[in-house]
């Protein structure tokens, strides 16, 4: 009897220390974290705008986290590589994602691909990237009433250049379809500095294509923009008119910049990084940086960023199904 | 302004003792990530990329330009040393540079891989200088017509890729061209022969093959054979070129400039068939042929000039159309934009002291580059007398994790070591690896221009004929591939009429 | 070489009709659009029919041995592949320090009977080195494993 009370004695001392550890370990995990080196997986190479945003950001998330934190280009599988590396790590905030608009359009374009949106917790919506509809500027269109009726007259005939199926500019291009009722061949070129190239030579008729890229030539006048895909005018162009003035309001294809972490993550440690991503971002003279590599900065926090997700997967994937992108 | 006022002007930008520093910075920091094989100026300069957020524009272009220029240098390097290609620019160099090593002439080798590509570099800096603007209209000109008709043009020079039989050459090539459609189609965004395979989805990668197929395969053969300590000629004949090899190397680093200049501009992988492209040129034009492959001069001089003039002209449609012609370049966007500046066609206009500083840094930094590759030769050479019983193990774990460090993907290790085993048995059956390698650099490119080309015309071949360039190219090609298998026929053609005479 | 050559060249041939079946699989398209079917199995018939013409090539003898016959030590190349495969296999599980510590050790003790000290001193120095280079100083993202770095 004496050693029954005994060995439950001790087993009662050891759940309680268990439950203890367990019930302060998320806490305890928040206080202390980071203790690491943060890794940033861009699922992409460098040289795009997400690199770059990501890039902008680690020198001040290290000294506000007080732990190194470092971009790695996870690429391959169009970007999935990347994406479900940090699906399969540890739920302990050390793995952080940045993406661009493909990580939401991935799942829709190709069967089991291995992740879902719903696998991660954005923790900042960092800002999106106004795109253009451009034609080269000996082209007979001047507007995009012209462009459409032109299109509408000639069927199958006109080309529009994107950087590949299942891109945002594929979507792009589909979505500008369904609103126009025009017919457009789909020339996928492989990148969006190729599709300008093409626009330029005069090999392809049109496309949308981030404002960022296009600028200089906007500004030299070797191509000319018939309508901004966003809600607002850009600020560097007032002059070009957007979708929404022109009747078209939910083209609205701009890039965005997102950050996650995997779902799963103790509440704090996503507090923790959405705090400091937050005044990161919000900091002037960074946000003055990403603002010239063309980005409208948002900095959204987690509850703003999952709402816009939700918002361009319901969006996408009625394209996707009246399209048959994926099928 | 003047031409040489403009130069004047950029002299006196690149001469700041800041930017004279952070050029020093980025050429050594090039040479030593050419040498290391898989990591490349891509991973060294996106990692260097935010200390540029808080220097001035021209002082970030001039390190960063620095890099990319003084990887091109380094790369080289294991190529001739161990026959390990770290990029693909450089697997033609292991054909006759690491032959001149095995012959105890890795300093020679080295050392005209380093003139031929300070000569080249010069050059293409003179040529972004006077032509950047037109040229950069020139290459708007390369539809997808015109890439298809050039791949074309490309493919068919394989014959001089190998000392062996031409239809084992052609036959290398179409295999390298079908394993070069594994990964997404580049038109339909499907996978195709990935079998699920995450990392096959974005295609073989060239480097894991090249590396597997030259350096692991080299190293398995030399095992095999147990020559220990044999493989190197320990007696060095030389550390730089001498007489015979500059007169030899002459013509061939002029054309490798010029030739690879203007491959340079076209957007792509413009490097590695600039390269190719030169070696194929100077076996054509060589009076003795069959010494390529077994340790000519020319062979590594001709390439190694080319691949330097291509990363010159990689700037052109950047700086003259704001255009990013590779990743690199593309990097380089990023970096102005932080700044506040666009690259374009007002860019020469708007920004002269940035475009001339670094057009004048680039002719400092070819300079710098010799003086600090020319004392590395002996250090490299005195690699070689380690005994290859201790050194094949380095060399190993050189490519390694010189193909982890790419992706950081521990499955591209096991398609290096498993094109080692095909690489092996391929060369022991007198199957060559560079016309497969030349081909899956081009394969991606060759058909997706071949499709876009068709999406445009809608359908209709003529389209590779209707226009000028693509004509010429189209024309050129045939009568390559036509001049290259008839002699393969007509031998034939003596044997049977020997055989029937008999 | 040329039994050797001809082996190699069916190998090749049953590789092309291999790939023609497999290609076959994919949508063809016309050729307005063509879909990612028209390449390969454009690829792979030629591929089929040069193998063939290699292989009359191959079996007349004709072509001109570019390979010298010499004797091969296969036992070698087998325990060099073994431990290039284990080191793929390992890499991620012991971590990088430890897995190329094992393997050059390996390569050296048992490939070429180098004696114990020389093995773990070369292999120390080698793995301490390129992990000084690679993780320390270009920040490529080695796996740590077994130690805690």
């Amino acid at each position: 009897m004496h050693r029954l009370y005994k060995r439950y004695g001790i087993a009662s001392a050891l759940g309680l220390v268990i439950l203890a550890v367990t019930f302060f370990l998320p806490v305890a995990d928040g206080a202390e974290y980071p203790a690491k080196t943060i890794q940033i997986i861009n699922p992409f190479p460098p040289g795009a705008t997400t690199d770059l945003i990501a890039r902008l950001l680690t020198d001040k998330l290290s000294s506000l986290l007080g732990q190194a934190v470092v971009v790695v280009n996870k690429t391959g599988g169009g970007g999935a590589v990347g994406i479900r590396a940090v699906k399969d790590a540890p739920a302990d905030g050390y793995t952080v994602l940045v993406v661009p608009p493909p990580f939401a359009l991935i799942p829709l374009a190709r069967k089991g691909i291995g992740y879902a949106v719903s696998d991660f917790t954005p923790i900042n919506f960092t800002g999106n990237n106004p795109a253009v509809m451009v034609v080269k500027s000996d082209a007979p269109w001047q507007t995009l009433e012209q462009f459409v009726a032109d299109a509408k007259k000639n069927p199958g005939k006109f080309t529009f250049g994107t950087p590949g199926t299942g891109t945002s500019g594929h979507f792009g291009l589909e979505l500008f379809k369904m609103e126009t009722g025009t017919d457009l061949i789909h020339v996928p070129m492989g990148g969006e500095a190729p599709v300008a190239a093409a626009i330029l030579g005069g090999n392809i008729h049109t496309s949308i294509i981030a404002l960022g890229t296009v600028r200089a030539h906007l500004e030299a006048g070797t191509l000319r923009a018939l309508a901004v895909t966003a809600k607002k005018r850009s600020r560097a162009f007032p002059d070009i008119p957007t979708v929404v003035e022109k009747g078209y309001p939910s083209i609205d294809v701009s890039p965005w910049f997102i950050f996650l972490v995997r779902a799963n993550t103790p509440p704090a440690i996503v507090d923790k990084l959405a705090k400091a991503f937050k005044e990161v971002v919000g900091d002037k003279d960074i946000a003055a940086k990403i603002e010239k590599a063309g980005v409208t900065v948002e900095n959204g926090g987690p509850d703003e960023a999952a709402k816009f997700l939700a918002q361009e997967h319901k969006k996408w994937s009625e394209v996707a199904r009246v399209a048959k992108i994926g099928q | 302004m003047s031409t040489l006022a403009q130069l004047g002007l950029g002299f006196s930008v690149a001469l700041e003792p800041a930017n004279l520093l952070f050029c020093f910075i980025g050429v050594f920091v090039g040479t030593f990530i050419g040498v290391l094989p898989g990591l490349g100026p891509i991973a060294a300069i996106a990692l260097l990329l935010p200390l540029t957020f808080k220097m001035a524009p021209a002082t970030a272009i001039i390190m960063l330009a620095g890099i990319y220029y003084g990887a091109m240098y380094g790369g080289s390097t294991t190529a001739i040393l161990v026959n390990i290609p770290g990029e693909a620019a450089s697997v033609v160099t292991c054909l006759d540079g690491y032959q001149m090593a095995r012959q105890g002439r890795a300093g020679p080798a080295l050392g005209i891989a380093a003139l031929g590509s300070f000569i080249a570099g010069t050059f293409g800096v003179v040529g972004l200088m006077f032509f950047a603007p037109v040229l950069g209209a020139a290459a708007l000109r390369f539809g997808p017509p015109e890439y298809f008709a050039l791949t074309f043009l490309g493919l068919t020079l394989v014959s001089y890729l190998s000392r062996g039989s031409v239809l084992k050459a052609l036959l290398m090539a179409i295999f390298g061209l079908l394993l070069g459609t594994i990964g997404m189609d580049p038109i339909s965004g499907e996978e195709r022969f990935t079998y699920g395979s995450l990392t096959l989805g974005d295609g073989l990668g060239l480097v894991p093959v090249a590396m597997g197929m030259f350096g692991i395969a080299e190293v398995l053969e030399n095992l095999a054979k147990a020559l220990r300590g044999e493989v190197y000629e320990k007696k060095i004949k030389g550390l730089l070129p001498n007489r015979k090899d500059w007169k030899e190397s002459f013509w061939p680093i002029v054309r490798g400039s010029v030739v690879g200049f203007f491959i340079g501009i076209l957007p792509g992988p413009s490097g590695a068939m600039s390269s190719f492209t030169s070696y194929a040129m100077e076996k054509r034009l060589s009076r003795h042929p069959e010494k390529f492959g077994t340790g000519a001069i020319e062979g590594v001089a001709g390439p190694e000039s080319a691949n330097n003039a291509a990363t010159a002209g990689a700037f052109i449609p950047l700086l003259s159309l704001g255009i990013p012609a590779n990743i690199v370049m593309a990097l380089f966007v990023g970096a102005l934009m932080i700044h506040g500046i666009q690259p374009g066609p007002l860019f020469i206009r708007n920004y002269p002291e940035l475009f001339w500083g670094v057009v004048a840094s680039m002719y400092v930094g070819n300079a710098l580059l010799l003086v600090l590759n020319l004392p590395l030769i002996g250090i490299w050479v005195r690699v070689l007398k380690i005994p290859y019983a201790i050194l094949y193990p380095l060399i190993f774990l050189f490519c390694l994790i010189g193909v982890y460090s790419l992706n950081n993907n521990v499955v591209e290790i096991f398609i290096m070591v498993i094109f080692g085993v095909i690489g092996l048995v391929l060369r022991r059956t007198g199957f060559e690896g560079a016309p497969f390698l030349l081909a899956l650099v081009l394969g991606p490119m060759m058909e997706s221009s071949l499709r876009q080309s068709l999406l445009i015309s809608r359908g209709s071949f003529s389209i590779f004929f209707g226009r000028p360039v693509s004509a010429v190219l189209m024309v050129l090609g045939l009568a390559f591939l036509g001049t290259s298998l008839i002699p393969a026929f007509k031998r034939k053609r003596e044997k049977l009429a020997a055989e029937i005479g008999d | 070489m040329k039994k050797s050559s001809t082996v190699t060249t069916i190998v090749f041939l049953a590789f092309a009709l291999g790939a023609v079946i497999e290609a076959s699989k994919l949508p063809f398209g016309r050729m307005s659009a063509p879909q990612p079917g028209f390449f390969p199995i454009v690829l792979s018939a030629l591929l089929a029919i040069i193998s063939v013409l290699v292989l009359v090539e191959v079996v007349k003898g004709r072509e001109e041995a570019s390979v010298a016959r010499e004797q091969m030590s296969w036992k070698r190349i087998g325990l060099a592949l073994g431990a290039l495969f284990a080191y793929a296999f390992l890499f991620e599980v012991l971590g990088y320090l430890v897995t190329t510590f094992l393997f050059v050790t390996f390569l050296l003790r048992v490939v070429d009977r180098k004696g114990w000290g020389m093995a773990i001193a070369v292999a120390f120095s080698a793995s301490f080195v390129s992990y000084v280079l690679f993780g320390l100083l270009l920040h490529t993202p080695l796996p740590a494993g077994l130690l805690p770095i």
